[in-house]
């Protein structure tokens, strides 16, 4: 019996429940004392020179070892722009000069026997600095804003201005999103070992195999040289899909010292080790007729990207054209250069910023018109792409209109803002569409099965927690036709068959391709040794009559003519086989991917203190075929529980003086705890994608796209302001 | 100093260190149970949350030197050998597990929870983990898997 | 962090010998403010004297209706008992809103006295602070200050006293039992917290030799009829915007007693004795309890990022009042 779309409790549950599974900074370490740490001393301005590097004290502290400058680190060689590794640009900075482009960004390393020693040493090293004034904020550049026609050229479809010279109604609205940070629970940790030959890294990151390139090209090895593990990783949300630069000077020590080094970032230093979601404006202008179909969408972004480096990260508007049917698209976005970290993906940094604008300026175009809002974005659904103008490969958008609004009650609101009540709260509903692209990576898996009848697959991705180990599991079982015990998975390991990165919402959809490729091989081959085999009882049998049910082989027709796996395993050894998937080609493609969602929200605001309590949300996602519901549940809850905080809580505060981060703790960052978190409902309209392997979307940032811009929408029908400043913080509502 | 203290179940008498460390850093450094985690070191995630002398608390501001002569309970402990304790099981029953990093101090919050108010409700579960932070799991699951706990627990007293 | 010497009294003469013979001595009671503020670097005891195993945890009822209460009880302990619960329940709702459980179960009575702000220039430690490096300026003025004071604050300090359980101990009128090898001191809440002025390193009352053993709560009657009221930026587990302590006695319309305080805005726990001044015989109205809200802050100075501030505290105190005319104390 088929595994897949079951939900099956997670494989590596247990191990995280009794404590059991390592994470690296609780690896032991490999050999005797050999282990040491190390700790990053962190600018303390945001622009300027380092003048001078007191390090005496520091050197002369108990169980120092090495200290580490821009004196004396190792030469860098620069990483190629994004498109080979990513955003993995900053690594050309790491201690190479005495220039200083962000507060944070780290002048010293220090490293000692013992974590506290490290610690305390560090803290003792003076560095002076000729201070210059930093850019702050996009605000205080936006003056300088500079166009890139090579990363975020923009969009036109058809003509916008005219569509808007058409239009009976025109919104124009202009939104701010604030920067964040991913905050995983568990903060950037690497632990290197580099011998003369070999340097072993365990880190955790959402990308082992960009570790290990970004390793071998900054430092000139060979890739083959570098190995990289990442068992368990607690969490990462993007802000781990980078060569950065905690693992940039954790190579430097180990290299420097000869010992293995280990660097675990502080909370604190969360704030400028591994990039945030960058601050952005965003205007918005939508023409419609009076029946609200839209006859222009027009959207002109200004984005953050940091001081020193030109290649923008990415373009918040790219997602813009796809949601609507609309003849006239045009975004344009705008980059200014900020004292802050190059800016990295967060939870989707296109739709899951870029669209809380074009979301919400729906929700004041149903206003105006006096629609409903959902009914309004029926009336413009797209048939096809407007984008690329090619068909959907498939799309239950509308089906997750529909259920989302039947579950949530959505036919029972009242229109009118301020019409809604419990007691002395007002009561708001609010909605939005969610997209996401659908892709995946090229991924290696090889599954391998033993005289045990035990089998095992193996593939160079990661687990960020979201459950890869146990949908990889899954899917190989089901293409082995074993049952689900009897397999395990392992990744993590660059030793594995080569994987892709954990983000872009590729995962599932990646591994599970390989995995069941890999699954189905060694069926097939396996068949083919039993035929062969005068001792099966499948011996002389068809390949093709040879069925498969719980691990046992049999000939169709003749279920007592077969045999279980581990009996040909036992007389044909150990047998394995790989399978390779590899993506459709985005050039030419005859069909456009999407996964797609609809959020529907209930929020209740106190009107005399401002404050705002989401009560109540509904998700509905049609992501194609979902390989477990149990995992893909809990993923989608976290993402609506993300998107409470993107639009109640989250906002990285900078000092608009001089760009230091003011707030850099979880006392002043605020995730949203457990109390802030309502009833939440997550459905999944599956379907069928002929152009996706096993048909899998993938969920990672559809769970939070959408979660915002229907709070955001909530808030205006309850109170009847409307907020275009993330977050909704109390102030906001007075 | 050297450190008595007794770690799930077991007398240890840790020697050189240092009044200034955390029990945290014990725990994980000195006595190789990493189950507790650090996230923030603030007292401000729960992550490392512990059982000292019975009662919860952040293992990361507890001073090595305030642990000497008490009692510590981490993770490690809950269960009983290959037994899990019914928290554990209705963690990865309900799902309420992902990257797991948060999952070792909620795990001793939730469990400690129960032991005082074996039928709490769901508005009790969510103000006694409110300072146990999750990134991943948007904590439904979590009140999924106390409710069942406490449902077992209720059930097999 | 930076290394100290480590002593566990075994009683409280101990405690008292070693405060009184030694430079920067720090006691450590639950640990959940220093020894952060320890590893921030920001606290740098030569010294520390662990005060936990001292005989100072008993909750006490006295004679003629007050309550002492031990400077080492739990903060989850103190929230917990029957006696607290029932004549002062605006202590027992304000401590349950500060922190987490597990901070509760760590922190005591005296440590929360002496919880220091959280000003975000008081914890980065590159940022000019008056209070951690006394006449280095204050880089909270005129940078991000929306958590800022906007009562009592002076031009070398704004930043808000950030307890909980303080702002119900003003209200309360309790006093603050201190001990050193000198004798014993009774000093009354409001005046153990102190205004910044030129001095904002100098919090306390608290003489540097000694220790807090207790604090007692008078006999207050209104107090049966008592809330706390916090508005913070998500559910739990934040600091106040605003806080609201308030108690009120009502007979036939009019306000024959009330007491108030306020956390989150003002430098110190704030009562707003203005505010009771304006209630006194005034009638349990809205409008009224308005007037006496405006009447406290009138004072009130703030920046562009705390400004709302003003108008939230206004609310809240209204809000609070309004309930506790119509619902009582229940929590």
């Amino acid at each position: 019996m088929s595994v897949v779309g079951r939900p099956i409790a997670r494989v590596e549950g247990r191990l995280k429940v009794t404590g059991a599974a390592r994470y690296t900074a609780d690896l032991p370490q490999d050999d005797g004392k050999d282990l040491v740490h190390a700790v990053a001393v962190c600018a303390a301005v945001a622009k300027g020179r380092i003048t001078s590097i007191d390090a005496r004290q520091a050197r002369a502290a108990g169980g120092v070892l090495e200290l580490i400058t821009h004196h004396n680190a190792p030469r860098l060689r620069p990483v190629p722009a994004q498109e080979v590794l990513g955003p993995a640009h900053e690594t050309l900075l790491v201690l190479q000069d005495d220039r200083v482009h962000y507060s944070g960004q780290p002048v010293a390393v220090v490293v000692a026997d013992t974590l506290e020693n490290a610690t305390h040493a560090a803290s003792l090293v003076r560095v002076e600095y000729a201070e210059e004034r930093p850019v702050a904020t996009l605000f205080e550049g936006i003056d300088d804003a500079f166009d890139s026609p090579r990363y975020a050229p923009p969009t036109t479809i058809g003509d916008v201005d005219r569509g808007l010279a058409d239009a009976a109604v025109v919104i124009d609205r202009t939104y701010t999103t604030p920067a964040q940070h991913h905050h995983p629970m568990e903060t950037m940790a690497t632990t290197v070992r580099w011998t003369a030959d070999e340097v072993t890294v365990h880190v955790s990151t959402q990308t082992i195999s960009m570790v290990r390139d970004g390793l071998a090209t900054t430092f000139g090895l060979r890739p083959e040289q570098v190995r990289v593990v990442s068992e368990f990783l607690g969490g990462g949300f993007g802000g781990k899909a980078a060569w950065c630069w905690p693992s940039v000077v954790t190579a430097m020590a180990a290299r420097l010292t000869g010992r293995q080094v280990r660097l675990v970032t502080t909370r604190r230093q969360m704030f400028a080790a591994t990039g945030q979601r960058p601050h952005s404006v965003q205007r918005v202008r939508l023409g419609a007729r009076r029946d609200g179909v839209l006859t222009a969408i027009a959207q002109d972004c200004v984005g953050e990207t940091s001081a020193f480096y030109d290649t923008p990260p990415f373009y918040i508007g790219a997602a813009t054209p796809v949601p609507y049917g609309c003849p006239n698209i045009r975004t344009t976005q705008r980059f200014v250069k900020v004292n802050c970290q190059t800016p990295v993906p967060m939870r989707s940094p296109v739709e899951g910023v870029g669209l809380v604008s074009v979301e919400s300026a729906m929700d004041e175009l149903a206003a105006e018109l006096g629609v409903d809002p959902l009914e309004l974005r029926r009336r413009n659904y797209a048939e096809r792409d407007p984008n690329s103008g090619l068909p959907w490969s498939s799309n239950g958008l509308l089906e997750c209109y529909e259920r989302g609004a039947r579950r949530f009650g959505w036919p029972e609101r009242n229109p009118e803002p301020r019409s809604m009540r419990d007691g002395r709260y007002l009561v708001g509903w609010g909605m939005a569409t969610a997209i996401r692209h659908a892709g995946s990576d090229p991924t290696s898996a090889l599954v391998r099965l033993g005289a045990d009848g035990r089998a095992v697959v193996q593939i160079g991705s990661q687990d960020l927690g979201t459950g890869t180990f146990t949908i990889m599991t899954q899917v190989a079982a089901d293409a082995l036709g074993v049952p689900v015990e009897m397999m395990r998975a392992e990744l993590g390991d660059t030793d594995l068959p080569t994987g892709g990165g954990s983000f872009g919402s590729h995962t599932a959809a990646s591994v599970a391709a390989a995995a069941r490729l890999a699954g189905e091989a060694l069926r097939a081959k396996v068949i083919r040794i039993a035929v062969a085999d005068e001792g099966s009882p499948l011996s002389g049998a068809s390949p093709d009559d040879v069925l498969v049910d719980d691990g046992y082989l049999f000939v169709r027709g003749d279920r007592s003519r077969g045999e279980r796996y581990a009996q040909i395993l036992r007389r044909n050894r150990l047998q394995s086989a790989t399978g390779d998937h590899t993506p459709p080609p985005r050039e030419g493609a005859t069909v456009a991917r999407w996964a797609f969602g609809a959020d529907f929200t209930e929020v209740k605001v106190d009107p005399e203190l401002g404050t705002v309590r989401v009560t109540r949300h509904v998700k509905a996602i049609e992501a194609g075929r979902i390989i477990n519901p149990r995992t893909a549940r809990s993923q989608v809850i976290g993402g609506v529980v993300m998107g409470i905080g993107q639009a109640l809580t989250e906002a990285t505060e900078v000092d608009r003086r001089d760009a230091r981060i003011t707030n850099a703790g979880f006392w002043g960052y605020h995730v949203p705890v457990n109390a802030d978190v309502p009833d939440i409902e997550a459905i999944f309209v599956e379907r069928d994608d002929p152009h996706i392997p096993g048909s899998v979307k993938g969920l990672g940032e559809i769970a939070t796209i959408g979660t915002a811009p229907a709070i955001l929408n909530a808030v205006f029908h309850a109170t009847g302001k409307r907020v275009r400043d993330l977050p909704i913080t109390p102030d906001k509502l007075l | 100093m050297r450190l008595n203290v007794t770690v799930n179940g077991r007398a240890e008498a840790v020697d050189d260190v240092w009044e200034g460390e955390s029990l945290l850093y014990v725990l994980r450094e000195r006595l190789g149970l990493p189950g507790s985690k650090n996230a923030c070191e603030q007292g401000e995630c729960g992550s490392c949350t512990v059982y000292l002398d019975g009662v919860p608390v952040c293992a990361c501001l507890v001073a090595a030197g305030q642990a000497e002569g008490r009692a510590v309970r981490t993770v490690e402990g809950l269960a009983e050998g290959d037994r899990l304790d019914p928290v554990q099981e209705a963690f990865v029953e309900a799902g309420a597990v992902q990257c797991g990093f948060c999952t070792p101090g909620l795990l001793v919050q939730a469990h400690d929870l129960i032991e005082r108010n074996p039928r709490p409700s769901d508005a009790e579960i969510r103000e006694a983990l409110a300072g146990n932070l999750c990134r991943c799991t948007g904590y439904e699951k979590i009140l999924d898997a106390v409710r069942l706990a406490a449902a077992r627990k209720a059930g097999a007293a | 962090m930076r290394s100290f010497s480590y002593l566990s009294a075994p009683d409280v003469e101990t405690a008292l010998r070693v405060i009184a013979d030694g430079e920067g001595v720090k006691f450590l009671g639950g640990g959940t403010n220093l020894v952060d503020l320890m590893r921030e670097g920001i606290e740098r005891p030569a010294t520390v004297v662990d005060i936990t195993r001292l005989p100072l945890t008993g909750i006490e009822e006295l004679p003629g209706g007050g309550v002492r209460v031990g400077a080492l009880v739990r903060n989850s302990r103190l929230a917990a008992d029957l006696l607290i619960r029932t004549r002062y329940p605006v202590l027992a709702q304000a401590v349950l809103h500060g922190a987490s459980a597990q901070l509760r179960n760590m922190a005591t009575v005296g440590g929360n006295l002496l919880q220091r702000t959280r000003c975000l220039y008081f914890y980065d430690g590159a940022a000019a602070c008056n209070k951690r490096a006394p006449g280095s300026g204050c880089d909270a003025i005129g940078g991000f200050s929306r958590g800022g004071a906007i009562l009592g604050a002076s031009e070398h300090c704004v930043a808000a006293h950030p307890s909980d359980m303080a702002v119900a101990l003003a209200m309360l009128d309790a006093v603050v039992e201190v001990e050193s090898v000198r004798g014993v001191r009774r000093i009354p809440i409001a005046d153990f917290h102190r205004l910044p002025g030129d001095t904002p390193h100098i919090e306390t009352a608290l003489a540097a030799d000694e220790l807090i053993t207790a604090v007692e709560l008078p006999p207050v009657p209104v107090a049966a009829n008592s809330r706390y009221r916090k508005v913070r930026d998500r559910a739990s587990y934040a600091f106040a915007l605003v806080s609201v302590a308030a108690a009120l006695n009502v007979e036939d319309g009019v306000v024959t007693e009330a007491r108030l305080a306020l956390g989150g805005v003002g430098t110190k726990p704030w009562r707003a004795t203005e505010a009771e001044r304006a209630l006194l015989g005034a009638p349990a109205t809205e409008d009224a309890f308005r007037r006496a809200a405006e009447a406290e802050l009138a004072a009130a100075v703030a920046g562009p990022q705390n400004a709302f501030k003003i108008e939230l505290a206004r609310r809240t105190i209204v809000a609070t009042l309004r309930r506790l005319l119509t619902e009582g104390s229940a929590a």
